[in-house]
């Protein structure tokens, strides 16, 4: 990367597009609004820091959702709240169901593994392989998972089963 | 609910509830302005691990197939990347337990099923991995050469493809091959059979015998490069062993080793080249000196101590009363004849006389006190865990009476526990040796010294360093 400018304005680029999804993501791995904020910081900060890592990089999304992804596991260890009830989440902006909110409390209620899975495949909206590069764990691991989120997630809304 | 209702819903569901999780039109400016803060401050060592495994989580992306041929490398480049399996980060440890239930190497139990599903901390979920490893490989020793045999047998009893496998992942994986063998896929006109029948009849031939009386022997056959290739040389060959029972009398050899080329089916050595040459061999000397240094190794033996720094201070105070002067005699008379082994001196020999040994007289020093006093100097002087003295399984002792009595040790590196050290077989404490003199009278440290470990190059002056 060249000149501070360029790299602030890659900075810009990165935040408006990643931004508000990282932090929705983010909030529901660490299930705390201000470990999620800051765990947005901190990705952005260190995706700037080694902005020319990412020309290494086949792609910007599994770039900064691994760095996302590790930032926020390495704060779970302060997540002190690890049950979360519907007046425990942020206020919306945006009028929503209550199977809408049902279906966020339970995917909060997924294990770590199976929770970052499901958040990347069908929120960031990213492929098997992608997500394998992004946990470094082998693709029909991902599958795996996936199959055993959705088996556990109809367990949970049907049963209202929770973890810890 | 199946997969793609999940992922309608769960778009929706995440932005309207989550919906007053907004942008923070600021947080562009602090990133940058936190980054100008910290230009001029070093890096932080933990930003540069995280790059490091981010980097080596890329190498994964190959792992797309279930199979667990295709898994198993990742195994072989974590252990490169990261050393010892009992030192990799629990998630990666996760990822093998996880692999080895995926594939019913393992039973799936509760404990197995909370590590794969990331439900435990990473100080249990490290430590339940290391146990259903260590309970799968069926020794403390997890590594993937072990891995891969608990997984598909012992490697003598895989197929030709699957050690052509494992060298090749071994390649790729960037693990050094030039010392070790190089296995490939067998090819050419020359089949596995008609390989085996082209040794066993040079064999026949060079000890006239008919053919039958090789029947007794065990012959292995695989397809490998030779161990003593010349570098750039790639040419595989059938590689045939024949090996003696143990405990076969009159046998016509322990072992003989042919390679036959694939295509040709010539052998790169015949039976009788190979058994001429070991003819010629050099042999232990046989001379007065050397049967009566066998007879003290042979007392020592028994005792069991199988190095000349093992041997109770009472037998090196009779050797060095015996046959040190007989050893410096000749070492002074110039003429080292008496003292030739394998065609040169025997340095061992030489090094072992260059000191007069004896036992500790009332009022000196006990070895348990010069002990404490030699391991207090090289850990303070060397910055060595002092708890690692207590490990050394082979440490040379001598009470040296050539001048002032001295207590002598020395610490064999090569006899730590490998699993005791960070570093595994690469720990700087694996490769150096290290001495201590201590005055047995005053107690006072003489000398303390460290010196790398030598393999091959014995001087003398490198092996008088062990005595």
């Amino acid at each position: 990367m060249g000149s501070d400018a360029a790299r602030e304005q890659r900075l810009k680029q990165l935040i408006q597009v990643h931004e508000v999804k990282l932090l929705r993501m983010c909030y529901m791995l660490l299930q705390d609004k201000a470990l999620a904020e800051k765990a947005v910081q901190e990705t952005f900060y260190k995706a700037y820091q080694d902005m020319e890592q990412f020309y290494e990089e086949s792609s910007e999304k599994i770039w900064l959702m691994k760095i996302a992804v590790n930032s926020c596991k390495d704060m779970w260890h302060a997540v002190k709240e690890r049950h979360k009830t519907p007046d425990m989440l942020p206020k919306a902006a945006l009028p929503f169901e209550k199977k809408d909110e049902a279906l966020i409390l339970a995917v909060m209620a997924l294990p770590l593994k199976l929770r970052e899975v499901v958040l990347l495949h069908d929120y960031q909206d990213m492929s098997a392989s992608e997500i394998a590069q992004t946990l470094g764990i082998p693709s029909w691991a991902v599958a795996r998972r996936i199959k055993a989120a959705v088996k556990e997630l109809e367990t949970i809304l049907e049963g209202g089963k929770s973890h810890g | 609910m199946d997969e793609k209702e999940l992922r309608e819903r769960l778009y929706h569901a995440v932005d309207t509830r989550l919906s007053g999780l907004e942008a923070d039109p600021w947080l562009a400016e602090r990133v940058i302005a936190h980054g100008r803060e910290s230009k001029n401050v070093k890096k932080k060592i933990s930003v540069g691990l995280v790059w490091m495994i981010v980097l080596m989580l890329i190498a994964v992306t190959a792992l797309a197939v279930a199979a667990w041929r295709d898994f198993a490398p990742w195994i072989a480049q974590t252990e490169h990347d990261e050393g010892d399996f009992i030192n990799w980060p629990a998630e990666k440890k996760q990822i093998v337990i996880e692999a080895l239930a995926e594939h019913e190497f393992i039973e799936k139990t509760e404990e197995i099923q909370a590590l794969c599903e990331g439900r435990l901390n990473q100080d249990e979920a490290s430590r339940m991995a290391d146990e259903a490893a260590k309970a799968f490989v069926g020794n403390e020793n997890i590594c993937f050469m072990n891995i891969m045999q608990a997984a598909w047998g012992p490697f003598d009893d895989w197929s030709d493809e699957d050690r052509a496998w494992y060298s090749q992942v071994m390649d790729d994986t960037g693990v050094d091959q030039s010392d070790k063998t190089v296995y490939a896929v067998p090819a050419g006109n020359v089949s596995r059979d008609e390989a085996a029948a082209i040794a066993r009849k040079s064999v026949a031939e060079a000890c006239q015998v008919d053919e039958n009386v090789l029947d007794a022997y065990r012959m292995t056959v695989n397809y490998q490069l030779p161990e003593f290739r010349e570098p750039g040389d790639e040419q595989p060959y059938w590689y045939v062993v024949l090996e003696a029972p143990r405990n076969m009398s009159d046998k016509l050899f322990s072992d003989i080793e042919l390679f036959v080329h694939p295509e040709t089916g010539e052998l790169l050595e015949t039976a009788s080249e190979i058994l001429s040459a070991r003819k010629n061999i050099p042999v232990p000397p046989d001379n007065q000196l050397f049967r009566e240094i066998r007879t003290y190794e042979e007392k020592a033996k028994e005792m069991g101590a199988y190095t000349f720094g093992e041997w109770p201070l009472e037998l090196k105070a009779v050797y060095s009363k015996e046959i040190t002067p007989k050893v410096q005699a000749i070492v002074e008379s110039g003429d080292l004849t008496e003292l030739m082994n394998c065609g040169q001196p025997d340095m061992r020999v030489v090094a072992q006389s260059s000191s007069i040994y004896g036992i500790p007289q009332n009022g000196m020093m006990t070895q348990e006190e010069a002990f404490q006093v030699a391991s207090d100097a090289l850990a303070e002087r060397y910055a060595i865990p002092h708890d690692l003295f207590e490990e050394y399984d082979e440490i040379a002792v001598y009470y040296d009476v050539t001048d002032e009595p001295l207590w002598k040790f020395v610490f064999n590196p090569k006899s730590l526990p490998v699993e005791k050290l960070k570093g595994g077989y690469d720990d700087p404490l694996f490769q150096m040796c290290y001495r201590a003199e201590v005055d047995a009278g005053t107690g006072q440290i003489v000398c303390v010294e460290e010196f790398p470990f030598e393999t091959g190059k014995w001087t003398l002056e490198y092996m008088k360093k062990w005595y």
